[in-house]
């Protein structure tokens, strides 16, 4: 499977490569669905000018991504656009490998599941066989790689192509059990931006499988493991913001950082929910609907961790889902990161019910976004609301596709302990519905 | 009223108070503006002795005052002990056609106090031509120098040449402030405040969000060179310091003559009166009247030097009952000559404008212009640009005779937004 990663990888860079060359790649990058003002390159070129100038980078309220980042391209400036499509490659490569380990286990799961015959004599066709498993790792990366949105994150250079590679190197090492390198990869995408704190909990879960500890707040060698990973975990986050005001002198960046991410001060349009509802709000209820909309996106964990207890890594697909559509600056770099799993779903095909509306959506409002940024920037006959209008849609949509995942997921589980064809109690066939 | 329309195309008033430090008296004398005498050509016999007194006066301008004060003094000697006044206050009024047709009127009344507000111990209660309410404030918040000017409408430069004192439109306000502050921020808030309820003007509204602290640029004038500033001693020898008040009012009047050959104006076309006095508590009131055809016409001349540039005005010592004539009334009628404007090009003149489309993204370019046919001019130009509006800092090119320059001293300063 080498051969057609390293065709599929020159494939993307050289697309990559054309774009940077073209006059595109500045349009792009002043695109707000590609960049905001957490990630934008132009934000981080201002940043290394502030430093150059002896002035502390995150003066004047221009520059919000981590010291790290700043002084990583201190050095490799010249060398951005490297530096992005070698991100995307290693993502697409951490993927690949992800989604193969995670097959491997899929199927070996399935294998003793199945000698212990605990499969309803109806649902074996649902199962999962080598041959259709073995293109999705393949898929997994091309699905990333290719996907427009990725592409445009890479021309425009938004930072978001570092977030998602660092991500992506926490699930490798995650799922290869790793719980060292994961907790440390875990805490340097949580010093990027918080929301991967999330992602704690599908880890753990995964570990806590993967070691054969059960779930039991009363047993020790849960309590163990736990305090073991969080210490790791909690360490590296301490180390790291600890190089960062080493770095940088002062504990500027933590304002600028964290606390423009919770505090949302700027209201520049992108996919996301926040910026309408706090143009339009009243100052008096500001900080009640900051609350509101920062702990949707932690709300989730619980009860899905619940549910998902079994399944660490389709939780950890949810809750990067959930952090997409729900966090304070999206771009389309975070959609790609998820969609990218999809084909590792592929068997959940059949139980999908609102897939074609999905994509439908989706596809109009990326069309969409554009024009009525033109309307309403430039040709002044639209307003922020149309605009708003399209983003409400692109995140129905992205709810609606993560909702019915969800529900398939649910309901091939439901099939494989239930069998395929359920009866109610008088017989006639019965619905399952996701309550 | 005649057929003449007219409209203000400038208003400007200007005022500041200064208090001049202890300097030597050679600092005074500025390259840029002296007043120098020259006796008119023409002057009859019956006017010798006072052209001989006039002489006197019209002496070089660091002495005017003093000679003023003795010229006071040695009247009132006579009498029998008058008092002592400490301050003075000194009007006049300078008329000069401008190249494009329109007629720039400047207005200045200067007071001079023999005082001291910041010294320890010792209030201030009397006040007489210094307004109280300015002396209040500046002894209230330790105010070293101030300046404060209010503009309506815009200076062209390229077609007006320079004005005798430049300003923004809008409201400007400077302010130095005595060492001996140690909370400058307070301090400014509460003088803004202070000044918003003088003049009726909101001035409040300048906060931090739209104040600068400039580190290199303005230097208190009364310690460095400018235009229109004069570090003013107390007398000859420099022996103490005074407060100098001088409040300014530049008009520029923008005449239709609607397709007549002609154009005339004259006080009461302008102002709609004409002078009939000088004011009482003025040590001296003077009409400066640029020289083209002007009725009545007067025997005293003077030349001044002004931002390299000579000219003659006529002046009319309005202390001076003579100049008043049969009518007790002064109009003076001015009238154009159509060869007459040879402006001075402005050494340096600046324009800036905003280049882009659209909402999102956009340019702001700050030209300037050096004029002078040889010589180069080191520049700093000092910006303040206002929080809502994000510039990029690594975006500022300088660019000069088409090739990319770098400036030589860049510093910046964020000014703190609390939301």
């Amino acid at each position: 499977m080498a051969a057609p990663l390293t065709l599929l990888l020159i494939v993307a860079v050289t697309i990559r490569a054309v774009l940077f060359r073209s006059s595109l790649a500045d349009l792009i990058s002043e695109r707000v669905e590609v960049v905001s003002p957490l990630n934008a390159w132009k934000r981080v070129v201002e940043g290394l000018a502030l430093l150059d100038l002896g002035v502390s980078p995150y003066s004047g309220d221009v520059f919000h991504e981590t010291p790290l980042i700043i002084y990583l391209f201190h050095f490799l400036v010249d060398y951005a656009e490297i530096v992005f499509v070698v991100a995307d490659g290693i993502t697409a490569v951490a993927l690949y490998l992800s989604v193969q380990i995670y097959n491997k286990n899929v199927f070996r799961k399935q294998k003793y599941a199945l000698e212990a015959d605990r499969y309803p004599a109806d649902c074996l066709e649902l199962l999962r066989s080598p041959k259709e498993m073995f293109y999705i790792p393949l898929k997994v990366a091309m699905f990333y790689l290719l996907n427009p949105f990725t592409i445009l994150s890479c021309v425009a250079k938004s930072t978001c192509g570092l977030n998602n590679a660092v991500i992506a190197l926490f699930i490798l090492c995650t799922l290869k059990g790793s719980a060292m390198m994961s907790g440390i990869l875990l805490a340097l995408a949580t010093y990027q931006s918080i929301y991967p704190l999330t992602l704690f909990a599908p880890a753990l879960l995964f570990f806590l499988q993967r070691l054969y500890i059960p779930v039991n707040l009363r047993r020790s060698s849960f309590w163990c493991f736990v305090l073991q990973y969080a210490f790791v975990y909690v360490g590296s986050l301490v180390v790291i913001t600890g190089l960062s005001f080493f770095l940088l002198g002062s504990w500027d960046f933590i304002p600028s950082v964290y606390g423009f991410i919770f505090s949302v001060p700027d209201l520049t349009p992108n996919i996301g929910l926040f910026w309408y509802f706090f143009a339009e709000m009243f100052e008096h209820f500001r900080l009640f609907f900051i609350c509101v909309f920062q702990i949707n996106i932690f709300f989730y964990t619980l009860p899905l961790a619940i549910k998902l207890r079994e399944h660490p890594v389709f939780l950890m697909f949810m809750q990067i889902a959930i952090i997409s559509i729900f966090k304070s600056y999206p771009t389309v770099g975070d959609v790609a990161l998820y969609m990218a799993f999809l084909p590792a779903w592929n068997h959940l095909y059949r139980f999908l019910r609102n897939i074609f509306l999905v994509s439908c959506v989706l596809l109009a409002c990326s069309a969409l976004f554009p024009v009525l940024w033109h309307l309403w920037i430039y040709a002044g006959s639209a307003n922020s609301n149309f605009y708003y209008a399209i983003t409400l849609l692109f995140n129905f949509g992205q709810i609606l596709l993560v909702s019915d995942y969800f529900y398939a997921y649910l309901r091939r589980e439901h099939h494989l302990t239930h069998g395929l064809y359920l009866k109610k109690k008088d017989g006639t066939e019965a619905t399952l519905v996701l309550k | 009223m005649a057929a003449h329309r007219y409209s203000l195309s400038f208003l400007f008033v200007f005022i500041f108070s200064n208090v001049p430090l202890h300097c030597s008296c050679d600092t005074l004398e500025q390259a840029d503006s002296i007043v120098e005498t020259q006796r008119a050509p023409q002057s009859n016999k019956a006017t010798a002795n006072r052209a001989e007194f006039n002489e006197r006066q019209w002496q070089a301008s660091d002495t005017e005052l003093d000679k003023d004060e003795t010229t006071d003094s040695q009247s009132l000697r006579g009498a029998a002990a008058p008092p002592v006044f400490k301050d003075q206050l000194q009007e006049e009024l300078v008329i000069r056609p401008l190249p494009s047709g329109d007629i720039y009127a400047s207005f200045q009344f200067r007071t001079l106090w023999d005082v001291d507000f910041l010294q320890d111990g010792h209030k201030v209660s009397h006040y007489r031509l210094f307004p109280k309410s300015l002396g209040q404030v500046l002894s209230k918040f330790s105010v070293r120098e101030l300046h404060i000017s209010f503009t309506q409408g815009f200076w062209r430069t390229m077609q007006w040449g320079q004005p005798f004192i430049p300003s923004p439109p809008g409201a400007e306000l400077w302010v130095w402030f005595h060492h001996t502050v140690t909370d400058v921020d307070g301090n400014w808030r509460e003088l803004t405040n202070v000044l918003s309820g003088i003049f009726c003007a909101s001035l409040n509204f300048i906060d931090l969000t739209n104040t600068v602290q400039p580190s290199a640029s303005f230097k208190p004038l009364g310690l460095g060179n400018a235009v229109h500033i004069r570090p003013v001693c107390k007398d000859d020898q420099c022996t103490g310091k005074a407060w100098e008040l001088r409040q300014t009012l530049n008009v520029v009047f923008d005449l239709y003559t609607s397709g007549q050959g002609k154009k005339e104006w004259s006080l009461f076309k302008m102002f709609s009166r004409t002078l009939t006095e000088a004011c009482p508590l003025a040590s001296s009131s003077k009409v400066y009247g640029e020289l083209f055809e002007l009725s009545p016409s007067t025997p005293l001349l003077s030349q001044a030097v002004v931002l390299g540039d000579r000219r003659t005005y006529s002046v009319y010592d309005l202390s001076r009952s003579e100049t008043f004539g049969q009518l007790r009334s002064l109009n003076l009628l001015l009238r154009w000559k159509a060869d007459s404007a040879d402006m001075l090009r402005p050494l340096l003149h600046a324009e800036r404008y905003v280049s882009g489309f659209g909402l999102q993204i956009g340019e702001i370019h700050t030209v300037i212009y050096n004029n002078h046919p040889y010589r180069a001019f080191p520049v700093l130009l000092m910006d303040s640009v206002p929080w809502y509006l994000q510039i990029y800092i690594h975006t500022l090119t300088v660019t000069s005779k088409n090739r990319e320059n770098k400036p030589s001293e860049f510093s910046l300063q964020f000014m703190i937004v609390h939301e």
